[in-house]
């Protein structure tokens, strides 16, 4: 058999699930947003949905708001990450086993995450108690607005909750190659903590960093199952609206739900496509210098 | 870290309401409903467990093969080809789901078993791939190429030699497609559509309840599964490292 077959009928294993599901899965989303293949309605205007998304301030509303709390969320889960990372492996060895507790909220559902949320942080949640306890709030409505915040604050909360060991899991990984003679060296040069930190430290781990935030980002951007169960005030995040628009509404709308996929979808591939761009250009940059 | 303990207290807590900072009254009522309702919570969790577990086994399958072109050959507009396949996990699932939905229910695949198996793996595939890709890469040709000299078959060399090879990368690419599946609700809830029972969906309902107590139980009922696996695998791999090596 000549290679080239063999090595194509190798690689057809996956066309199930990449061409079938996937690659058709978007196809349909796309043309079902034109009215298109869509239980045999027919649709006057193809562009209906994707009028009434961008002549509706709602959307804009939204979609900003998805973006703010997706950017958020993945930088402070990234900055917690790094953090708590680079303190276990600075750890004495008797003690780095410890660090496996912080990887917990690895095997926690998004849902519970939002779950978990909900009792801490709600206005008759446990940290509400311990603040009156303290004396810091007097009553319910003293404690602030956290759930159901305008600002999405509880989402970006579930969301660093869940991601921050994810982080902690890929910075370890790197740092674990990382030589640490090179802090002592540095230190008995006369560096400062600070410095080692973001002069070597740093630097050595951005690529990993920039992966994980990209990972994270377009993760939280299309994320649904936590603004589902923190529940959203409108107008919400642009995940929620699908939801809305796809269950909650008459048949006839669901083009407008498949339109606001299409632009979670087209948004996080040029998300992706531009920061690795980014990334390289600031590489080269680097590098020439 | 502290949440579980939480968790726990609150299982304990039938009424645990502001502005209490522990629990004003400790009772066992959630354990009772827990108890009462186990014939559902068994099923569903069942439920979940095996769509994961054959989510995981379906994703070996369909990326051993490849993972071994990945990490073997190199032809043009491979990397590209690599960095485009990661795509169904990297990008948002609900956008690729209910396009799929669609196509699931013209096919007759949805609201079943293998529908919901299908879409799982269609979701998680990219870590198996990159594990086993990880796994190969590590372990080289040489083994694979002995047993061809020595006259074993494809098949053979496949089974005998380099599956045994890959065992931490199974383990590992496979750890992170059970954990997704175990824990996803949202696809479980679109293609299985209520018909596959699962753990996330029995779950759900609770946690928007004022149960707060039952809540908490289940979820930690839903921490225990995953963390028992690992025992498990972790005891396993144990033995079995320690017979491989005793033979030699």
């Amino acid at each position: 058999m000549k290679d080239s077959t063999k090595t194509l009928l190798k690689l057809s294993p996956l066309v199930v699930p990449f061409i079938f599901i996937f690659l058709s899965g978007i196809a349909l989303t796309a043309m079902q947003s034109f009215g298109i293949m869509f239980y045999g309605y027919k649709y006057e205007d193809h562009f209906f949905a994707y009028k009434s998304l961008f002549t509706e301030t709602w959307f804009y509303h939204s979609f900003a708001l998805t973006i703010f709390a997706a950017f958020f969320s993945s930088l402070l889960a990234v900055i917690l990450g790094v953090f708590i990372s680079y303190n276990i492996w600075r750890l004495p060895a008797g003690m780095k086993k410890y660090g496996i507790v912080s990887r917990i909220p690895l095997i926690l559902p998004h849902i519970a995450a939002g779950f978990i949320v909900i009792l801490f942080f709600s206005r008759s949640g446990i940290f509400s108690s311990v603040s009156t306890a303290l004396g810091a709030t007097s009553g319910m409505d003293d404690f602030p607005v956290i759930l159901y915040s305008r600002y999405a604050f509880d989402i970006i909360l579930a969301n660093v909750y869940k991601e921050t060991p994810f982080v902690i899991v890929m910075i370890y990984a790197v740092l674990l190659k990382t030589d640490s003679r090179l802090i002592t060296t540095a230190s008995m040069l006369g560096a400062s903590t600070l410095r080692i930190f973001f002069r070597i430290i740093l630097p050595a781990l951005m690529p990993i960093i920039n992966t994980v935030f990209i990972i994270i980002f377009v993760y939280n951007f299309g994320s649904f199952e936590i603004p589902y169960v923190l529940g959203s005030s409108k107008p919400g995040l642009l995940s929620i609206r699908v939801y809305d628009y796809f269950f909650m509404k008459d048949l006839s709308l669901r083009p407008v739900a498949m339109a606001i996929l299409m632009v979670i979808f087209i948004f996080s591939i040029t998300f992706v496509y531009i920061y690795s761009r980014l990334i390289s250009r600031i590489d080269i940059m680097d590098r020439k210098l | 870290m502290l949440p579980p303990v939480v968790l726990l207290i609150y299982s304990f807590a039938p009424v645990w309401n502001y502005p209490d900072v522990i629990p004003g009254k400790l009772g066992s009522g959630s354990f009772s409903f827990v108890f009462n309702q186990r014939n559902d919570i068994i099923l569903s969790l069942a439920s979940s467990f095996t769509y994961s577990m054959a989510a995981v086994i379906f994703t070996i399958i369909i990326t051993i093969l490849p993972a071994q072109v990945f990490a073997r050959k190199k032809f043009k507009g491979r990397i590209f080809l690599e960095t485009v396949l990661i795509a169904p996990a990297l990008l948002p699932s609900i956008s690729y789901a209910m396009g799929a939905h669609y196509i699931f229910i013209k096919t007759g695949l949805s609201d079943s078993f293998i529908g919901l198996v299908l879409i799982l793996s269609a979701m998680s595939y990219p870590y198996m791939l990159r594990a086993l890709t990880a796994g190969f890469i590590a372990y080289g040709e040489e083994y694979a190429l002995c047993s061809k000299n020595l006259g074993a078959g494809f098949f053979t060399t496949l089974f005998q030699v380099e599956l045994p090879l890959l065992l931490p990368s199974i383990i590992s690419g496979g750890t992170v497609v059970f954990l997704v599946s175990f824990s996803e609700y949202f696809l479980v809830f679109l293609i299985g559509g209520g018909i596959v029972p699962s753990y996330s969906g029995y779950l759900f309902p609770f946690l928007n309840s004022s149960e707060l107590s039952i809540a908490s139980l289940l979820t930690l009922i839903f921490l225990i599964v995953p963390f028992l696996l690992f025992i498990v695998i972790e005891i396993f791999l144990t033995f079995y490292y320690r017979k491989r090596f005793m033979q030699i």
